[in-house]
């Protein structure tokens, strides 16, 4: 069993709290996840990586990215998660020497090559076995355990139930899938890619054939009839991943990490849903025998969601209150609009780069690294010559206005979305 | 020459009888336990099948390539104790559970891995090779040079199909039951289960077969895969066993492919030189019985890394 509270002063607390993993598309981004609350990041180096277009970190900035998560005594994942074609296998020794030098903690893989060349040669890294290898009971994650595998990230198909087994059955690290996007296949299983445009999805190209639209036909005798309506398409595509209301039970559970996925998502998202996890884990363990849960959380999270979301199969079987058919996305309910450079307390002047439109007399949100929120109105803003602005309309334009409200640097400013602007 | 195996499936043990002298061996699976075969039966049926691969020299292999929930580790576990494991030739698999309860029974030299996209280097056959398995079947997506170099370079035996529809997705999710409620279509949620529903991309002229079954959603490649021009090439690299598929194919038809294989793969043991010279005429009677047949990736190279 996996021991994960504690009795203190007749209150039980917990002791192992999960990790909570984010995504990072670029240093900025990784940055912004560990300061609004993620114990590590996953990012994908030039190599060997899946989602080859949000992998932007060359071994200078994986460094960069490791330095910083050391200095908060963080960590750093980076994705080795393609399988290899015999092209690909040249250069992997070199690839996984420079990771290891710059201190990166852990790899992500699926390959068996790349596993087995990374125990030898990079002994210091953590290996943790992707999604990609679909990983669905207990049995096959002991078969990685026994391979001296650190890690296994479970496959997005697993009920809360079936997770729970299969951190009962296993001492090997659990790391669950809890935001963010998925696959509709199984994942590494899924071919529609390679056969539709030529691009290997076990190879960083997946195109996401199964988000597109079809026609659905049925062939009887030698008839080939249409059976969806005109208007409506024929589509597989998965709402997105949320799972706020069962974060409690895989805490209970003992999972070791809890992974938001979306390298390719933005500063906002980044920050918004990292610190609405940090905040709902952090409440549960403090106190979890009385703990309520809040729709604040999911609240926080709508405000930079752009999807449509659903529990995945945490609550059990998939039904059509988990799929996406007529493609329609979620309008954020927060806009980001400005990033504060600096603070001075003394004089109470914010300095900001703008990000969106905002005026005068607008409601602001300062989103604070612990997730607090803090309105405030905008009464007086200037450019950097001083010159008095009624309206912040130039991108990264830098903008002063005085706040009683502390603020820290990088920390993300908002407002409500005016839909009537959005749609100009 | 390695002894060259021409493996398909039966649909039925009358079936079995019709396309006998036609293999060297033959599929079947399991109840709760198999993906996409055609013949699945209780354990307690094997014993015939292994009484029929006895008298006529043929291998018997059971399908276990289900992707398996914690709920049906235990019957995995059950099959294995089973007494006549003992008797098959091999077991496929596509979950590293059922390696993992095999070791325990020390039934590793049965396992034949077949996880559909896995294996894609020889590096990955290697790996298996040391965990003391009887060969593993390659991924589908390769092109033809790199089957050859995985043939030369694996330690491990290799198995490649050669004919037939593939499949290139698998869902847990009921695809087609959730559309068809969604559209209000109950009448058609209790046809489910024929194969006879297909999809079309909205700008792509092709049809893909999709099947909802107790296993999820499957979908399945537009074109039917014919290897027949290229088996000397595989041979000569040290690639022995062969699969033929059959779903979505008439019986008819699917007997006459199969012939023309064994056809082939006699010519090529006893006369190779003119098997080179036949091979187009090979080719073309599979396309004359399934004219929409190809070479799926064999000439056409995935791209590494989109986005660049």
């Amino acid at each position: 069993m996996r021991k994960i509270s504690t009795i203190i002063d007749g209150k039980r607390v917990i002791t192992k709290k999960p990790e909570l993993l984010a995504p990072a598309g670029d240093l900025q981004k990784l940055k912004f996840a560990f300061m609004y609350g993620a114990d590590a990041c996953f990012i994908g180096g030039k190599e060997f990586s899946l989602r080859a277009r949000a992998s932007n970190f060359d071994t200078k900035d994986i460094k960069e990215a490791v330095d910083f998560a050391n200095s908060l005594n963080k960590k750093v994942y980076v994705t080795t998660n393609i399988i290899c074609h015999n092209e690909n296998l040249d250069g992997l020794e070199d690839y996984l020497h420079s990771l290891e030098s710059v201190g990166v903690h852990g790899i992500i893989c699926a390959d068996p090559y790349i596993i087995e060349t990374a125990k030898k040669v990079t002994p210091n890294l953590e290996l943790h076995i992707s999604t990609q290898q679909s990983i669905t009971n207990y049995e096959a994650v002991n078969f990685w355990y026994d391979e001296g595998i650190e890690r296994v990230v479970l496959a997005r198909e697993l009920t809360a139930k079936e997770i729970k087994t299969v951190c009962e059955n296993t001492e090997c690290q659990i790391e669950v899938f809890i935001h963010g996007g998925m696959c509709v296949s199984y994942s590494g299983r899924c071919t529609l890619s390679n056969n539709m445009t030529d691009r290997d999805a076990n190879r960083g190209g997946c195109a996401h054939s199964c988000r597109w639209n079809y026609d659905l036909y049925k062939q009887s005798d030698n008839e080939v009839n249409k059976k969806n309506p005109d208007e409506i398409s024929f589509a597989m595509s998965s709402k997105d991943l949320m799972t706020l209301e069962y974060i409690p039970d895989l805490i209970e559970y003992g999972v070791d990490s809890l992974k938001i996925e979306g390298r390719m998502k933005s500063l906002h998202y980044i920050a918004t849903v990292v610190s609405t996890y940090r905040r709902l884990i952090d409440d549960y363990c403090a106190d979890p025998d009385h703990f309520i849960f809040d729709k604040d959380y999911v609240n926080q999270i709508k405000k930079a969601e752009n999807r449509l979301t659903a529990e995945g199969f945490l609550g059990g079987m998939t039904t059509i209150k988990h799929q996406l058919y007529n493609m329609r996305s979620e309008q954020p309910t927060k806009e980001f609009v400005g990033l504060v450079l600096e603070y001075d307390e003394s004089t109470e002047i914010v300095k900001i780069e703008q990000r969106n439109y905002f005026t005068i007399g607008d409601t602001l949100e300062l989103l604070s690294f612990n997730g607090q929120i803090s309105e405030f109105k905008i009464e007086k803003m200037s450019d950097e010559d001083g010159n008095e602005l009624d309206v912040a309309r130039h991108p990264r334009q830098i903008i002063y206005f005085k706040s009683s409200i502390k603020m820290e640097k990088d920390n993300i400013i908002r407002k409500v979305i005016n839909n009537e602007q959005v749609a100009k | 020459m390695k002894k060259i195996e021409l493996i398909t499936y039966p649909k039925s043990y009358e079936d079995l009888l019709q396309i006998k002298d036609d293999i060297t061996g033959f599929i079947i699976g399991i109840k709760d336990l198999s993906l996409r075969v055609p013949l699945v039966i209780d354990p307690d049926e094997v014993e015939k099948y292994i009484t029929f691969a006895n008298e006529n020299n043929k291998k018997i292999y059971i399908a276990l390539n289900s992707i398996i929930h914690n709920e049906k580790l235990h019957l995995i576990e059950e099959i294995l104790q089973q007494d006549f494991i003992k008797y098959v030739h091999g077991v496929y698999f596509g979950d590293l559970s059922v390696y993992q309860i095999a070791e325990k029974y020390k039934l590793n030299e049965k396992l034949i891995y077949h996880p559909e996209t896995l294996v894609a280097n020889y590096k990955i056959a290697n790996f298996w090779h040391q965990k003391g398995i009887m060969r593993a079947v390659i991924a589908k997506e390769l092109p033809l040079e790199d089957i050859l170099q995985i043939g030369r370079m694996s330690d491990l035996e290799i198995e490649i199909m050669v004919s037939g529809y593939y499949p290139m997705f698998h869902s847990r999710r009921n695809l087609l039951t959730n559309f068809f409620l969604y559209v209000d279509n109950k009448d058609e949620i209790d046809k489910l289960g024929n194969d006879n529903y297909l999809i079309k991309e909205e700008i792509r002229n092709e049809f893909y077969h999709i099947i909802e079954n107790e296993n999820g959603t499957h979908i399945y490649a537009p074109n039917h895969l014919v290897m027949i021009e290229y088996l000397q090439q595989f041979i000569n690299e040290n690639i022995s066993t062969f699969r033929i598929e059959r779903q979505f194919i008439e019986d008819k038809d699917f007997y006459q492919i199969l012939k023309a294989y064994n056809k082939a793969f006699e010519e090529i043991s006893v006369r190779p030189e003119s098997f080179e010279i036949n091979k187009e005429k090979y080719l073309g009677e599979i396309q004359r019985i399934i004219p929409n047949s190809n070479t799926g990736f064999l000439f056409k190279k995935t791209i590494y890394k989109g986005g660049k």
